[in-house]
């Protein structure tokens, strides 16, 4: 039973998505069982209010019963069709409009239904309760009158009914949107942990230093610990998505000791340009950096007999601070961003995160020119920063 | 003894690694590689009989030395930190390989095979080819640089620089826009080795790189002539038209 009313109340629950022609059989039967339900509720309210003496009459006869059963449905059947199939597709029509006008055309349609709804149900009804009830032709117009008077009332009940409901659920799709956006930031940085390519290196280049040079093999399991830790930290450190914004001296940091360790593999080959200021206050997302540089040694050294230098810079810009990393390179152009930028690749992932964080479309860029690649971004310098602001 | 040569562009790599080897009493390391062109001058120059072989590498990598040499090729070990790909590939086709940092009792299994498998190791040379091809390609694609000499030295030339390939006197050399570079393949292995990067055979001593191809234009009793991108015209013979044209798209 609760399971049945269940189901003739969720008639209510529409939320203005496009009405599918396959529900529609489902719709009209919900429709109809609610009608029938609801005829013989007012009509016995109708024969309380005019002759209380009527009431058992009226309840042990199942053609009275039937009859109103009848009408209810007609009242519900013409109400959804003039005023429920319109208003489902009016809101998405007059939706880009300014407020005035669509909350005109919503009431002018509205009442227009109305009036025809109450019209046809109106008249349908009580040709068929004076016929059934022998009501005399003179109370014709107060039956009318009395019924229309109890669908508006009841028309304003379910519009409230409706509208609460739209806002419970437009607030429950914001969240769990919040929540999605907290689950792909979290996943995202999940991704963006250091490559395998880098652990295994390491590993192979502490283990030749611990016969040449053990301090500096001490030196770099240190920084190998230090990394994993900031990498944990970053990726599973709170379910808190804000959690994943950390200061650019911390980022520049990590990839301070990222490059050290990379500098013991390259040797001679690798150099290094580090911004010298400190940037107090400002936020970026966590392991931002690391793929870009990540990927400026890949490109820009290690294929390379010579080597090269990767530079990374700070600069203010306007609101704003720019931060860079830049390899030398052949001069080859740059693939074309649908492969520089493909997805699972780690620009691609950044990318991802940088649009989340500063919400704007485009967020990396890419140069090239003679004898460089640069990948940039720019992030608010913190003037206004709130913590992490991801979503 | 085993003339042995190491190649690998990390020094803290290569210390290990001949720490490692300086277990093996029969290993001679007869030289140090530091980079794909060092490795292919310095195989040429040694002749080993064994190469240990860095995969990641500046210049060429390591699979594209193992597609670039010629003769009577070493034995080789790939030396890899971290390649899940190229190690199933390495697996499955039983090639001697070497994870980093290296484990002895693997280096020796390693090195035990080559000293049982003297004789039978031009097929694995082939073998290692093969693989080395199939994981280049699937890691970056065709090949797009190929080693040639110039004097005595070994220069990498880009693949899209070379306009065609002819055989003179029984050399091949390779054609660019400002000189000739000699080749040290026969111009079959150039013509499989090449053919997924877009160079064809036009007739029995020429192959072109179809990118440098201008115009195509019928000549004398089916055959075709090609006009190249440094004007030069080519004559195609009869059966090779039909695959040109194909490659061209034309029909």
């Amino acid at each position: 039973m609760k399971c049945f009313f269940k189901w003739v109340l969720s008639i209510f629950s529409f939320t203005g998505k496009p009405l599918q022609l396959r529900d529609l059989p489902l719709l009209l039967a919900k429709v109809l069982v609610w009608g029938i339900l609801t005829g013989p509720i007012f009509a016995f309210v109708f024969v309380l209010a005019e002759d209380p003496r009527h009431v058992l009459n009226f309840l042990s006869s199942p053609r009275e019963l039937a009859t109103t059963g009848v009408v209810g449905a007609v009242w519900a059947l013409s109400f959804y069709i003039f005023l429920g199939f319109g208003n489902a597709y009016l809101k998405r029509w007059i939706d880009g409009y300014p407020r005035a006008i669509s909350f005109t055309i919503s009431l002018a349609f509205n009442v227009v239904g109305a009036s025809m709804a109450v019209l046809v149900a109106g008249t349908v009804s009580a040709v068929v309760t004076t016929q059934t009830f022998n009501i005399p032709s003179e109370y014709y117009w107060r039956l009318a009158v009395i019924n229309a008077a109890l669908a508006v009332l009841l028309a304003v009940i379910i519009k409230a009914f409706i509208a609460l409901r739209i806002q419970v659920e437009r607030t429950q799709t914001e969240l769990r949107k919040q929540e999605l956006a907290t689950a792909r930031a979290q996943s995202l940085a999940l991704q963006a942990q250091i490559n395998p390519h880098f652990f295994f290196n390491t590993l192979n280049t502490i283990s030749a230093l611990i016969d040449d040079d053990p301090a500096a093999a001490r030196r770099n399991i240190g920084r190998l610990a230090d990394l994993f830790r900031y990498t944990l930290g970053c990726t599973m450190g709170t379910s808190d998505a804000a959690s994943t914004a950390v200061d650019l001296d911390q980022e520049l940091d990590f990839v301070r000791d990222y490059l050290a360790i990379e500098q013991e593999r390259f040797r001679r080959r690798l150099h290094l340009e580090f911004p010298e200021q400190s940037n107090p206050g400002v936020k970026v997302p966590g392991l931002i950096l690391q793929p870009l540089v990540e990927n400026a040694i890949k490109h820009g050294i290690a294929p390379r007999i010579d080597g090269g230098t990767v530079s990374i810079r700070v600069e203010p810009a306007g609101p704003n601070v720019r931060v860079t990393v830049r390899n030398t390179s052949d001069g080859d152009p740059l693939p074309a961003d649908p492969a520089l930028f493909r997805p699972g690749h780690a620009l691609d992932n950044v990318r991802a995160r940088l649009r989340m964080f500063t919400g704007r479309p485009d967020p990396l860029t890419a140069t090239t020119g003679t004898g460089y690649t640069e990948f940039g971004f720019e992030i608010s310098s913190g003037a206004r920063a709130t913590g992490g602001a991801i979503g | 003894m085993i003339r042995t040569l190491m190649v690998d562009d990390e020094e803290l790599a290569r210390n290990a690694l001949r720490r490692a080897l300086a277990q093996a009493p029969d290993i001679e390391i007869v030289g140090e590689a530091v980079d794909g062109v060092d490795a292919l001058e310095k195989i040429a120059e040694l002749q080993p009989a064994l190469v240990l072989l860095d995969i990641e590498m500046p210049g060429f990598n390591g699979f594209e030395v193992v597609q670039q040499l010629q003769g009577d090729p070493p034995a080789i070990i790939f030396v890899t930190a971290y390649d899940e790909y190229a190690v199933r590939a390495f697996e499955a086709n039983a090639v001697d390989y070497l994870l980093k940092p290296v484990r002895e009792e693997r280096l020796d299994r390693a090195l035990d095979r080559v000293r049982r498998g003297t004789q039978r190791r031009a097929a694995d040379a082939q073998v290692a080819l093969q693989v080395a091809t199939e994981v280049n390609k699937a890691r970056s694609g065709p090949l797009r640089r190929l080693a040639a000499r110039r004097g005595k030295r070994i220069v990498i030339v880009p693949l899209r620089d070379i306009v065609r390939i002819e055989i003179e006197d029984k050399l091949v050399f390779a054609i660019t826009a400002t000189e000739r570079l000699l080749l040290e393949k026969t111009i079959g292995e150039l013509e499989a080795l090449l053919a997924p990067s877009g160079f064809l055979r036009i007739n029995r001593g020429e192959l072109v790189n179809l990118e440098s191809v201008r115009e195509l234009m019928p000549w004398f009793s089916g055959t075709w002539r090609v006009k190249l991108a440094n004007n030069e015209e080519r004559d195609v013979s009869r059966d090779r038209a039909k695959q040109l044209k194909e490659a061209m798209g034309i029909e």
